[in-house]
């Protein structure tokens, strides 16, 4: 065998190999050290480091932002991140709110932020956004720091009359200063989420 | 007890069957309609995003540069997560305003997309579209889906294909290389066990929850207004379907990894797979995702990649010299 397709073949197991322990979310070295951290870098460059657990294990209930909007004589209107001109846009712009389930508080206020602030271009008389992070489902007991629990009805629950709706789980004001940025009205409670 | 003898002589047959296993050449075409249905798909998904370009990628998207990436990080860890903003003083050096040189840069992904389903220029236009690609998806993680991963996997892999062999304008200049190789073969086996190991992984992570078994993955799946395209709510009254379908989905994804090596399934297990993946069009609206499922699946498996030169001297036996010389 030539030696250039020796190494194109070893090149090519190697891959697999990694891909093969991505997929089972086994990381080979620890980032830690240099070798590790090249690594890191090729499988996330290749997409090597993916584990392709679609809808898996489960299925988790939808949450999205809403927007409400207050203009300075205080009418007020709606919108939503569904703003693309195709369905490929909305999926993915509508979607966005998704992530905030896992992330911790202060990336989530960063996130809210960045919507209002786009909200605040979209909408150039408004005064205030508030942004309204709602889940769609049913209330469940339980829950905390005054965020109800939520999950999608099963088969038996929707037969049973519980049909699911969209829930707020957690809000923020934001008022835009001079140069039309996105700034937080804290209310009593502070930032809850 | 096993000699050394035996033992040595099963590792060559091991060792024989996997290098032919790699390196049988075989024909370049199932890669060239690879490349062809990667470049239409992502072509579709580039004008469907067109007029969300700055939304989605730019500094003032929808979430902003500064909340997903740290432009002060200068670890080598960053270096995995190259980013637009990389862009931004090569910008400012051209006189151009960064919404257009986002736009700039998004045309030539476009323009490099266009070379690819043409086979002009094959290899550069694979470097340039894969670069792009990823500057595009570490831009907007929290608008990626896993469109987005199958593209850069599918991508980088083509990087190092003979993409341009068939049905291109490189091949029709002779500068395609050969139609049938060895390097054509490992392509092949490369994005087909990836895809027999993905299902398989993918397979086994759902038959570990419960909501496969019982039927709510599906229910919930298709129901949910993100992905609803029916109103499907009539699914509660028939749990027995969705329950038919979550197990069938379980059931293939693992299956797949067994049945598409052998000449018998392999045609029904990847028609299987692919009205799966027609399914999830149809009832989720993942349109871009499962068209490109689909391309992977078809130029993996059901084209034929027997070597053309093979299946011309096939074509051109004849039989009948070879019956007189036997008389």
């Amino acid at each position: 065998m030539p030696i250039r397709l020796k190494l194109y073949l070893t090149c090519a197991i190697g891959q697999l190999a990694l891909v093969a322990l991505g997929m089972a979310h086994i990381g080979v070295l620890p980032t830690t050290t240099l070798s590790g951290k090249v690594l890191r870098v090729y499988t996330g460059l290749t997409g090597a480091d993916k584990s392709y657990g679609f809808f898996a294990p489960g299925v988790r209930h939808q949450e999205r932002a809403t927007f409400v909007i207050t203009d300075a004589s205080g009418r007020q209107w709606e919108d939503d991140l569904e703003f693309g001109d195709s369905a490929e846009a909305n999926l993915r712009l509508g979607s966005t709110a998704n992530v905030l389930r896992g992330v911790d508080d202060e990336t989530a206020f960063h996130f809210m932020r960045s919507m209002a602030d786009k909200m605040f271009q979209r909408h150039p008389s408004a005064q205030t956004i508030k942004v309204q992070i709602q889940a769609y489902g049913i209330k469940l007991p339980g829950g905390g720091q005054g965020v109800p629990a939520i999950d999608f009805p099963t088969m038996a629950e929707f037969r049973a009359g519980k049909k699911p709706q969209w829930i707020d789980l957690y809000s923020l004001t934001f008022q835009a200063n001079d140069t039309r940025q996105a700034i937080a009205v804290w209310d009593e409670r502070g930032m809850v989420k | 007890m096993i000699d050394r003898e035996t033992m040595n002589r099963s590792m060559q047959r091991a060792t024989a069957a996997m290098t032919e296993f790699f390196t049988e050449p075989a024909s370049a075409k199932p890669l060239a309609v690879l490349r062809i249905g990667i470049a239409a798909v992502l072509l579709a998904q580039a004008y469907s995003l067109a007029a969300n370009v700055g939304d989605l990628y730019g500094r003032n998207g929808l979430i902003q540069w500064g909340v997903t990436y740290d432009a002060d990080d200068r670890s080598a860890m960053a270096l995995a997560y190259p980013h637009l903003s990389w862009f931004s003083r090569l910008f400012e050096s051209f006189g151009l305003s960064e919404s257009a040189g986002l736009y700039f840069v998004f045309s030539i992904y476009v323009t490099a997309l266009v070379f690819l389903l043409l086979g002009f220029k094959t290899r550069a236009a694979c470097i340039v579209t894969f670069v792009l690609q990823v500057f595009l998806s570490n831009s907007s993680p929290a608008t990626v889906y896993g469109v987005d991963s199958f593209a850069r996997v599918s991508l980088f892999y083509a990087l190092w294909m003979p993409l341009g062999a068939g049905y291109s304008i490189d091949a029709l200049r002779g500068r395609g290389g050969s139609i049938d190789s060895r390097a054509a073969r490992v392509g092949l086996r490369v994005l087909q066990l990836h895809l027999a190991l993905m299902y398989l992984a993918s397979g086994i992570e759902k038959g570990l929850g419960a909501q496969w078994w019982d039927g709510e993955a599906i229910w919930r799946a298709v129901t949910m207004p993100e992905l609803a395209q029916f109103d499907m709510t009539w699914l509660a009254g028939v749990p027995w379907l969705p329950m038919l379908l979550g197990w069938a989905t379980v059931i293939l994804e693992v299956g797949y990894f067994f049945a598409v090596w052998n000449r018998r399934t392999r045609v029904p297990a990847v028609l299987a797979i692919v009205s799966m993946h027609v399914g999830i069009a149809l009832f989720m609206g993942l349109v871009s995702f499962a068209s490109l499922m689909i391309v992977l699946n078809i130029s993996a498996f059901l084209v034929p990649c027997a070597p053309v030169r093979m299946r011309q001297a096939a074509l051109e036996f004849n039989p009948l010299p070879m019956g007189r010389v036997a008389a």
